[in-house]
């Protein structure tokens, strides 16, 4: 529906791949005030349609794929868009965030939103060029690499219109096709790797999208935003973090940081310190392999690293592709680790599952549970394995249900490193506590980003202590909220570390950043009154969060601190009230026995997450329950209601 | 002999990996790679320092054989 807002193109698509209907999905700009774009926007059109019986690989079941207001406007690092689904890995709700240009081609395109269901009976891909959407036979791009479906794409649009015209794209590999329960969407050499939207998107029988189009992007105060993003691209180029240590060394830079604090997942977890980790680390990769930084569009970050792999540039490995296929599975061949990375970008698979999946099965065979012929530090049919898993074939098709599924079968449920049926990332939570109810808590679950990232401040650019709760459910909450709404607005999570001003990152030893540190866990009543009465923040915070006086120049929506954080807490709380309908308590907030029960340091006790004593204060401090289920008076507090459904 | 490695940004703007060096205190550690590198003592000194992987003060012992570690904050995703 159209909107007065800037920002938005005031059009969300519903496609019905069962019968090829194309209409206008009713969204209206009360929607936009309180749910802005992104993964917020996708929970509530989930949740207004889908009853609690939709099954995830079912016709029912949507796609809904969205960019957020800041998409295309420039605003750092703003490229991104989300794809949000029931997931086959977990059951419930998903959202999945990718860089690239998808998101500004969409919107370019004229739309904010796309809600993909039904189920096509034959291959598909569809075409979006401006008001037109066609849909094509994708039968000879079925069974293809994402790599070769794009560049066959592009000569399909070259053909049509005679030279390749600009555009984004989205497509699955072999593993999506074959319902591989960790499939990936790609876009360009951008995943929407979590969560198994690619399944989803293989099970509709849907190979690609293609979006272009030359719609202006309104901007509601153009030249006042322009002079608030100047300023913004300049504090993120000169922070120590989205300025230094991200261009230099990408997320790669962070596993000598887990390594000496501990939180570097060994062994599928067995350890937190890898000994051969400097052959695998942040550092190596820049003098050895990386052959220039890349980055997503609009992002003066450009945390990406690019790589050879046989005799072809492509992109390099994220931080947890570096760990769960290094120390995880006990490989100290970084170029292994970039050749298996691509191989598993080709097809189309989430890294981390895939990684993590493996470890799984690795130690079910050194314990005699499962005889796979899978070895720890064994790496020749590592390359095999992908294949097989990819397309369902050997042991490969038990491997592509995922760790969960396969502890279930075998046994070793203690050491299946999952939470709510999703791999965990690769930071181990025993010595990051906060980060460890995070992963429990988090919607999509087992995802670091989505549990909040306190490992950011236990550890890895502050030093609060890593084995004390205190304040940390509080702190988990704050952190979740804020980053729910940056997400919602279309905005990469990696500007929110510039949160932490400079001095406090450059100066880790200085008096003040000591004083920060020490004072955190007892930060919590301050914080809850916060989480409770966001509304008391009525102004901007300048410098070091412009995100919400941006909203407000690019939208011309009311906009505060505190009402962008309350829309972050009503998005977080959404997906949760949701997520209950299929089944999610407290109960289904866990972590694998091995964290909570096993100390990481023999005899340490407090090397484990202390799990259910701060479930309680993060409870609490939600206003859920105590079985963990949002309260009236909470969804009524956040102005939260979903549609009756039969 | 005492190793001492760098990591970071520190390390790729320096190309210094690791040095061996005679030092008793993380202190002395730190004197010794700021003469070996060119990065001055004042630097090295907010980098967070690990002794055989357990974080440790400036005035903290070295033994012969211990490694040195010195980072710089770090976060991503």
């Amino acid at each position: 529906m159209a909107t007065k807002y800037g920002g938005y193109m005031g059009k969300v698509m519903l496609i019905n791949l069962s019968n090829g209907r194309i209409r206008e999905y009713p969204w209206t700009d009360e929607d936009r005030r309180l749910y802005y774009g992104g993964k917020t926007m996708a929970a509530k059109i989930i949740g207004d349609n889908l009853c609690k019986n939709t099954k995830p690989l079912s016709e029912e079941n949507m796609l809904v794929i969205t960019t957020g207001p800041f998409t295309g406007t420039g605003a750092p690092s703003s490229s991104r868009f989300n794809i949000s689904t029931l997931s086959p890995q977990t059951g419930i709700l998903t959202s999945s965030n990718c860089g690239g240009n998808f998101g500004y081609y969409l919107k370019k395109a004229g739309y904010d939103a796309l809600i993909i269901h039904g189920k096509s009976e034959k291959p598909v891909w569809i075409e979006i060029h401006n008001e037109k959407i066609e849909f094509h036979d994708a039968s000879d791009l079925w069974g293809t690499l994402t790599g070769q479906a794009q560049e066959m794409l592009d000569e399909k649009l070259t053909k049509k219109n005679g030279k390749v015209p600009k555009n984004g794209k989205i497509v699955i590999g072999p593993a999506g096709e074959n319902l591989v329960r960790f499939a990936s969407v790609v876009s360009n050499e951008r995943l929407a790797g979590r969560g198994g939207v690619g399944s989803v998107m293989g099970f509709k029988n849907l190979k690609a999208v293609t979006v272009s189009g030359n719609k202006e992007i309104p901007i509601y105060k153009k030249n006042k935003f322009e002079d608030l993003n100047y300023n913004w691209i300049r504090y993120l180029r000169n922070h120590p973090l989205t300025g230094d240590q991200l261009p230099r060394l990408g997320t790669a830079g962070l596993v000598s940081t887990m390594q000496m604090r501990g939180q570097l997942s060994t062994k599928n977890y067995n350890y937190g310190q890898y000994e051969d980790y400097e052959k695998v680390n942040g550092e190596t990769l820049a003098e050895e392999f990386n052959i220039v930084n890349n980055g997503c569009l609009s992002c003066p970050i450009k945390c990406a690293r690019t790589v050879e792999v046989n005799g072809k540039a492509v992109k390099g490995p994220e931080l947890e592709t570096l760990g769960l296929l290094g120390g995880g599975i006990l490989n100290s061949d970084l170029g292994l680790i970039n050749k298996w990375n691509y191989e598993l970008d080709e097809l189309g698979m989430d890294t981390i599952s895939a990684a993590s999946t493996l470890a799984y099965a690795m130690e079910a065979n050194e314990q005699g549970l499962w005889d796979n012929g899978l070895e720890f530090g064994k790496t020749d049919n590592i390359s095999q394995i992908w294949d097989d898993v990819a397309h369902r074939r050997g042991i490969g098709d038990e491997l592509a249900n995922g760790s969960k599924w396969l502890s279930e079968k075998y046994g070793g449920k203690e050491f299946a490193i999952h939470s709510k049926g999703l791999e965990l990332a690769a930071y181990e939570p025993r010595r990051t506590v906060g980060l460890g109810l995070g992963y429990a808590v988090s919607n999509r679950g087992g995802c670091h980003l989505n549990g909040g990232y306190m490992v950011l401040v236990e550890g890895l650019s502050l030093n609060v202590d890593q084995q004390n709760p205190h304040g940390k459910p509080d702190f988990t909450v704050v952190f979740q909220d804020l980053m729910e709404a940056v997400s919602s607005c279309g905005q990469c999570l990696f500007t929110t570390y510039a949160f932490f001003p400079p001095p406090i990152i450059s100066n880790p030893n200085s008096w003040y950043t000591k004083a920060f540190c020490k004072a955190v866990p007892y930060t919590g009543p301050v914080l809850r009154l916060l989480n409770k009465f966001p509304e008391v923040a009525c102004f901007h915070l300048p410098v070091i969060f412009n995100q919400s006086k941006a909203l407000h120049l690019i939208t011309g929506m009311p906009v505060t601190f505190g009402s962008f954080f309350k829309a972050g807490k009503r998005g977080y709380t959404l997906e949760r009230h949701i997520n209950t309908h299929f089944g999610v308590d407290r109960n289904a907030d866990t972590l694998p026995k091995r964290l909570t029960d096993v100390p990481q340091i023999p005899g340490d006790d407090s090397t484990r997450v202390p799990l259910e004593k701060m479930k309680n204060v993060y409870y609490k401090a939600r206003g859920w329950d105590k079985n963990g289920i949002p309260t009236k008076k909470t969804l009524h507090r956040l102005n939260i209601k979903l549609k009756d459904k039969a | 002999m005492v190793t001492i490695k760098l990591f970071g940004t520190l390390r790729l703007k320096t190309g210094c990996k690791a040095i061996e060096a005679e030092v008793s205190t993380v202190r002395e550690g730190l004197e010794a790679l700021a003469e070996a590198t060119g990065l001055s003592y004042k630097e090295l000194k907010q980098c967070i320092t690990c002794i055989n992987g357990v974080q440790a003060k400036l005035s903290a012992p070295l033994q012969d054989g211990d490694e040195l570690a010195l980072f710089s904050p770090s976060g991503g995703g």
